[in-house]
């Protein structure tokens, strides 16, 4: 049996992983932290990026809606209504990774079927789940990586390209005379002002699930390895524990 | 020593292959090369693709197209397009800041653009930033439902062929799942864009109404019509330096500013022009234009006004008539002007009378020779005055009864 499955190698396929309380604890924080970035990049899409008043322009810009007015009258921009449509695509990575990492952790907290291995320092207890539901977790953390990155393009192009583009105020020639009024002046929020001052919290919050999300596969993987390696030579000591 | 679950630890993934038909994967196959097709069309407009899939990302072509509805694009240089055309003009190499707006006017290398929408064109762009020509479009209440329903059953369909079981390879998920968002983000960032339209705003404006000089009242009126701004405020000086006192009335939109302009100025510019000299003077009543400049600041509830208007008048010669034995002089200037009048008798052939005056500024002086000279007779009134450095004189006949 032994010579078959080695010749069989290519085909073996292993769908359940044997999971220490340490590799436990690495992805639920991988989870938390996928799901707490998720929320916080829906939330921050949702939060006003700037009021813009004291001046002839007065409004609200967002990534989602966003209402200029120029004296009372609405200001025609179709930048920011692109960009709210854009912006779907936050929420759809927000959602997708809430639900994967929500779905991958349930199952991996909900798992009760476990093996104990003995060690020659006592018994370890190991949790038994599927590779697909594991899988969700990173995968949840890569999807919330490329949303705080499309959060970040995002963020630019509202901030360098789109709300420069606003008629703020300045001088205008008429047959009275040279008309200047008054500037407007763009205040960001105090969450925007955090993020624009300190550029490095998105790169952090990019980088960190990324890093659980490669250390968590690496783990899955290491396993994966460890168990075709185990099932291949140790095949004939298997015995069922529950 | 360890110990395993031994349930299912190993299987053969390709055993279920066999049982599909071949004509149900040759469908599939068939299934995923459309959607693949399509993808390539979704993606068309990034990837420099001939004929591209776009979504309507703006409300600026409404109500032709609106958002969410698909619109086919063909490249240009497949088919040209003319003034009437809905084209797709992109600004940077991704072609993501594009707008779909209609071609309205043609000029050598430049397209003037306009969404249907929008209240203004477009700034002109060069031809060749005009990448796509739109030749048909799908309403999103039709195309998004049947392209879901296409995704679904092409998926229910492979989950069914292959077994109803998903095969547990290490990396599956997390390549499906990534590579599912970087499709939706490519697919929204690809097929839809950021309109790069100008922003529409409605642009305050200020008519000036009526600015002239009263020379009589020495008043400078500045009419504006202020539509939604508030005056709050108005100063003003004369000549660059000379601080002048004014009075505004607003009444509604309308705002009147009156510009006091002192007298002393009129001196002032008379003397100043006197200095200078004035060139060819023809035979009295001779006219000297006189300008000067009056800058203003209206202070507005929401900015400022910086006016420089120039009032203008005539400096006039005094006009001398006379009616029998009564001579008038008129000074229509904002000056007074001082005059010698001599009358000059024929009978005795001398100077009877001869006396300064003083004639107020735009007033006239009347003086009834009766009550001076009592020998009846035809007399000549000589008036000399000094107008504008320029020692000038005028005669009249008098005739006293």
């Amino acid at each position: 049996m032994g010579k078959e499955q080695r010749l069989g190698y290519p085909s073996i396929t292993v769908e359940r992983l044997y999971l220490s309380r340490k590799h436990i604890a690495l992805f639920i924080a991988t989870a938390v932290t996928s799901i707490a970035i998720a929320i916080f990049i829906a939330l921050s899409t949702a939060t006003p990026v700037a009021v813009i008043g004291g001046g002839i322009v007065e409004g609200v810009i967002s990534f989602t809606s966003s209402r200029v007015y120029v004296l009372g009258k609405p200001v025609i921009f179709r930048a920011l209504e692109s960009l709210s449509i854009i912006s779907l695509a936050i929420f759809i990575g927000a959602s997708i990774t809430i639900v994967f990492s929500v779905y991958g952790l349930t199952r991996l907290l909900t798992s009760k079927e476990e093996i104990y291995v003995v060690r020659s320092n006592g018994v370890d207890t190991l949790k038994v789940i599927n590779i697909v539901y594991l899988e969700y977790i990173p995968a949840s953390g890569l999807v919330a990586m490329l949303l705080v990155t499309l959060f970040m393009a995002l963020l630019r192009v509202a901030v360098a390209d789109i709300v420069p583009a606003l008629p703020l105020g300045g001088c205008v020639s008429t047959l009275a005379g040279m008309l200047c009024l008054e500037r407007s002046s763009i205040i960001y929020t105090q969450l925007y002002i955090a993020l624009l001052k300190n550029p490095w919290i998105l790169i952090a919050l990019a980088l960190l699930p990324l890093a659980l999300s490669v250390i968590t596969i690496y783990i899955e993987f290491e396993l994966y390895r460890k168990q075709i390696r185990n099932v291949l030579t140790t095949q004939p000591q298997l015995q069922r524990s529950l | 020593m360890y110990i395993y679950s031994s349930n299912n630890l190993l299987e053969h993934g390709v055993e279920h292959m066999k049982d599909m038909s071949r004509g149900t994967r040759r469908r599939l196959m068939l299934a995923y090369v459309l959607l693949i097709v399509v993808a390539i069309l979704f993606l068309g407009k990034i990837i420099w693709f001939p004929i591209a899939f776009m979504v309507v990302a703006g409300r600026s072509m409404e109500p032709t197209y609106r958002v969410g509805d698909l619109v086919i694009g063909v490249a240009t240089y497949l088919r040209g397009f003319n003034v009437g055309d809905v084209v797709v003009c992109c600004r940077d190499f991704w072609r993501t800041a594009c707008v779909v707006h209609r071609a309205v006017n043609i000029s050598g290398n430049y397209v003037v653009t306009k969404g249907d929408a929008n209240p203004g064109p477009d700034s002109p762009v060069p031809v060749s930033s005009v990448y796509y020509v739109i030749v048909a479009h799908i309403p999103w209440f039709i195309w998004i439902p049947l392209l879901a329903i296409v995704i679904i059953l092409v998926g229910y369909l492979s989950y069914k062929e292959s077994g109803k079981r998903v095969h547990a390879f290490p990396g599956l998920v997390v390549v499906s799942l990534v590579a599912t968002y970087m499709a939706i983000n490519a697919g929204i960032l690809g097929f839809t864009y950021i309109d790069n339209s100008s922003p529409f705003y409605y642009t305050p404006r200020i008519d000036l109404v009526f600015a002239s000089l009263d020379i009589h009242k020495s008043i400078y009126r500045i009419v504006l019509n202020l539509s939604e701004l508030s005056l709050v405020d108005a100063s003003c000086v004369v000549d660059d330096s000379l601080g002048v006192n004014t009075t505004r009335l607003v009444n509604g939109s309308t705002a009147i500013i009156d510009v006091y302009i002192p007298r002393d100025f009129y001196q002032f510019l008379w003397n100043r022009t006197s200095a200078k000299g004035v060139g060819y003077l023809p035979s009295p009543p001779a006219s000297v234009m006189e300008s000067f400049s009056i800058d203003c600041i209206f202070r507005l509830d929401r900015g400022e006004l910086r006016g420089s208007y120039v009032a203008v008048f005539n400096w006039r010669e005094p006009i001398v008539k006379s009616f029998n034995d009564t001579l008038v002089i008129n000074n229509d200037n904002p000056v007074p002007i001082s005059v010698r009048i001599e009358l000059f008798s024929h009978t005795r052939q001398a100077v009877v009378f001869s006396r300064e005056y003083r004639v107020e500024p735009l007033s006239q002086l009347v003086i009834d020779f009766s009550r001076f000279v009592k020998e009846r007779g035809v007399y000549t009134a000589r008036v000399y005055y000094n107008f504008l450095g320029v020692v000038r004189g005028q005669g009249a006949e008098i005739r006293i009864p």
